[in-house]
């Protein structure tokens, strides 16, 4: 362990403005996640612009305490109005809600804060173990591991949450082809350039982050009817009884182990891994047919894996520079724009920014607790923002965000481009997260392709000549079949399981 | 994106949008235009400047971005062959395209490109008040004891953020710059 790394990144924490900014983000991200339709990963890509002029530790640890905050932030509005500000806390709802309808919000609110907390520290704990062995690991990866490593990461996009594995993986290829744009770094040829100096060097992630995210869901909610939710009034945050949390120890220690792999995973997030923390807390539960009546388990289920599910994909993001989500895409830019290198050799060159994030994201995990516990029943009512007044100040800070970037108004048209062709590729099934994840992999994956190619002398066979990159590449083969595989397993194992009381009967 | 299961129901009727051939037409559109902006990609890297061989070190710039499209267009073909196999599971591909793009989303959607296409001339400041009286009003806002100091407050707030907090110099348009 660097002793001098843990307390450079102590020192450059504990100041009263990084204390005031990272408090500040946690306050955004509870608003964010409690906002329905506005995400997490949204606020990051609109933070980016804001943190330019901040020192790179300090703007890289906002958005990692804005990322925690706003998982947890989800589950306030998901428990009193059973809307559900980020897509982890939909399984909140499930239990949360009807607790809230008995006159138990409190209790749920109290309970869903402690599991966040406690699955977000015990994988911070994991994370600050595991980041570092993994990175050492992968600096022994030579060009053509990395290269299966980034495919393997592409691939999990078969695997993400969505309709369509096919639509995920084509989003994510057309976001590697926005990367090649621009000067071809070995040789440099302009490509894709159109004659065109604004594109010399390539179309930025900021404004398309922007745009696809932002702008996409702007023209969804020009449609959208005013509704109005059904709160639930005079809520009394009730922290867990020694009863209750007695009941749930046991699921919020399963969840966080769940919550924590599937946050490692490339490309998974923090979604899937709420929905298998309530799946699993359901069935180890003793009482499952209590599930989705109101159960303590159901909400500590989800909210401690969605938030080990944050810390989790930290760990792939800077250990490898492979994202484990699509708001750690958006934070992995944010790194490579604040003149960090993500990898194995950000822990070489400076260590001191993991520690950095550890500890806000720490203090996150604090902030949170107290600020949901505190405040709960004002956020709820940030839903009262009326949608002509939100989605105006979104599109102004995500003009504003975009031209701040380089201060040009291409980046603004590059924004608002990205956010229409964004809202057509969405009604056809082809998500903004895929491309985001293709847009940030894609310079790694054509970089480690062409490294190892001039080694190989053109050779591609080698490439399979390293056991550890067949590994990722059979991991590659295994991802992209899962969709086919997975439903016919699943048959499979239902028709073995109905066939048997008729064997045993016979 | 929801995986909301059809009614199949007892009835015998198939759901709306089943077709009863493989393939689904709204994808080979879809799966078409993918196809069509492949080729065209493609096509693109044939004017792409040629570097010798020694240069290029086995790495031509043309190389990788062929590999991703044709990569692409194999994954397309599939798309078609998609919708019957989600019915089957209760994945309806169509749930968010079956209605028709509401007129609000291409008035928006024009709206936008408006008010950043002057922007250049009316100054970013003058822009953004547009923006924040436009929008409201085109979605039906008409309650002006909050529209009006929505206006007035919340751009100023944003420019006096970007301009003296972050030193960010935007264009001053007609108006000119204020914040400055």
């Amino acid at each position: 362990m660097n002793i001098d790394a843990i307390v450079t990144g102590i020192d450059l924490i504990f100041t009263p403005t990084s204390l005031m900014l990272i408090f500040l983000s946690v306050m955004i991200g509870v608003v964010i996640g409690a906002l329905p339709g506005l995400s997490s990963t949204m606020a990051v890509a609109l933070l980016l612009p804001f943190t330019l002029g901040l020192d790179p530790v300090v703007a890289i640890s906002m958005m990692a305490a804005l990322y925690c905050a706003g998982t947890f932030g989800g589950s306030i509005t998901a428990i009193l109005i059973n809307a559900p500000g980020a897509p982890p806390a939909v399984a909140t709802a499930l239990d949360g809600y009807p607790m809230a309808q008995r006159g138990e919000a409190g209790r749920a609110l109290g309970v869903a804060a402690v599991s966040s907390v406690s699955g977000g520290i015990m994988s911070l704990i994991i994370f600050i173990i595991a980041a570092p062995l993994l990175a050492a690991v992968a600096l022994q990866f030579r060009p053509q591991e990395y290269f299966a490593l980034t495919l393997f990461g592409l691939s999990m996009l078969a695997a993400i949450s969505g309709k369509s594995a096919p639509r995920n993986l084509v989003s994510g290829l057309m976001g590697v082809m926005v990367s090649t744009v621009g000067i071809h770094l070995v040789t440099g040829i302009e490509r894709y350039t159109w004659g065109t100096t604004w594109l010399y060097d390539g179309i930025d992630f900021v404004p398309v982050l922007i745009g696809v995210f932002a702008i996409s869901e702007l023209l969804k909610q020009a449609v959208k009817p005013e509704t109005t939710m059904e709160r639930i009034k005079n809520v009394a945050i009730k922290l867990p009884s020694f009863g209750d949390l007695n009941k749930i120890k046991w699921t919020i220690l399963r969840s966080t182990g769940i919550g924590t792999f599937i946050g490692i995973l490339p490309a998974e997030g923090t979604t899937v891994a709420a929905i298998m923390g309530y799946n699993e807390a359901k069935r180890w539960s003793k009482n499952p047919e209590e599930f989705g009546k109101g159960c303590i388990e159901g909400v500590a289920g989800p909210e401690a894996a969605n938030n080990s599910g944050a810390s989790g994909a930290m760990v792939p993001t800077l250990a490898l520079g492979i994202p484990g989500s699509g708001t750690t895409a958006v934070l992995l830019a944010a790194l490579i724009m604040h003149g960090f290198r993500p990898g194995p050799f950000l822990m070489r060159e400076t260590p001191e920014i993991l520690y950095a994030i550890f500890l806000a994201m720490l203090l996150a995990n604090v902030g949170f607790l107290v600020i949901g516990l505190a405040g709960a029943r004002i956020f709820s009512l940030i839903t009262l923002i009326p949608r002509t007044f939100l989605w105006p100040s979104v599109f102004c800070f995500a003009v504003v965000g975009s031209y701040a970037y380089n201060q040009q108004m291409f980046d603004v048209w590059v924004m608002l481009i990205a956010g229409l062709l964004g809202f057509l590729a969405m009604r056809h099934g082809f998500g903004p997260a895929p491309f985001v994840m293709g847009l940030v992999l894609g310079d790694l994956l054509e970089k480690n392709w062409s490294q190892a190619m001039i080694i190989f002398d053109s050779n591609w066979v080698l490439f399979f000549h390293s056991p550890i990159a067949n590994l990722f590449f059979a991991l590659t083969a295994l991802s992209l079949a899962s969709p086919l595989i997975g439903p016919w397993v699943r048959s499979k194992l239902s028709k073995s399981l109905n066939s048997a009381p008729q064997r045993m009967g016979d | 994106m929801s995986n909301q299961p059809l009614g199949r129901g007892g009835d015998g009727e198939e759901p709306a949008g089943f077709s009863p051939s493989t393939l689904h037409r709204p994808d080979i559109f879809v799966a078409g235009i993918i196809l069509v902006l492949c080729s065209l990609l493609f096509a693109r890297t044939f004017w792409f400047d040629l570097v010798p061989d020694s240069l290029a070190q086995n790495v031509q710039p043309t190389d990788f971005p062929r590999l991703v499209l044709i990569t692409v267009a194999v994954i397309a073909l599939l798309i078609p062959f998609e919708y019957k196999r989600k019915l089957r599971r209760g994945i309806d591909l169509d749930s968010d395209r079956r209605d028709p793009i509401p007129m609000a989303v291409y008035a928006t959607s024009f709206a936008l490109v408006a008010f950043v296409g002057i922007t250049p001339w009316l100054g970013t400041f003058a822009s953004l008040l547009f923006i924040s009286a436009g929008l409201p009003l085109m979605w039906g806002e008409r309650r002006w004891k909050f529209l009006v100091p929505y206006v007035v407050l919340f751009p100023t707030a944003v420019m006096w953020l970007f301009s003296v907090v972050l030193q960010v110099n935007f264009l001053p348009g007609v108006i000119g710059h204020i914040f400055r």
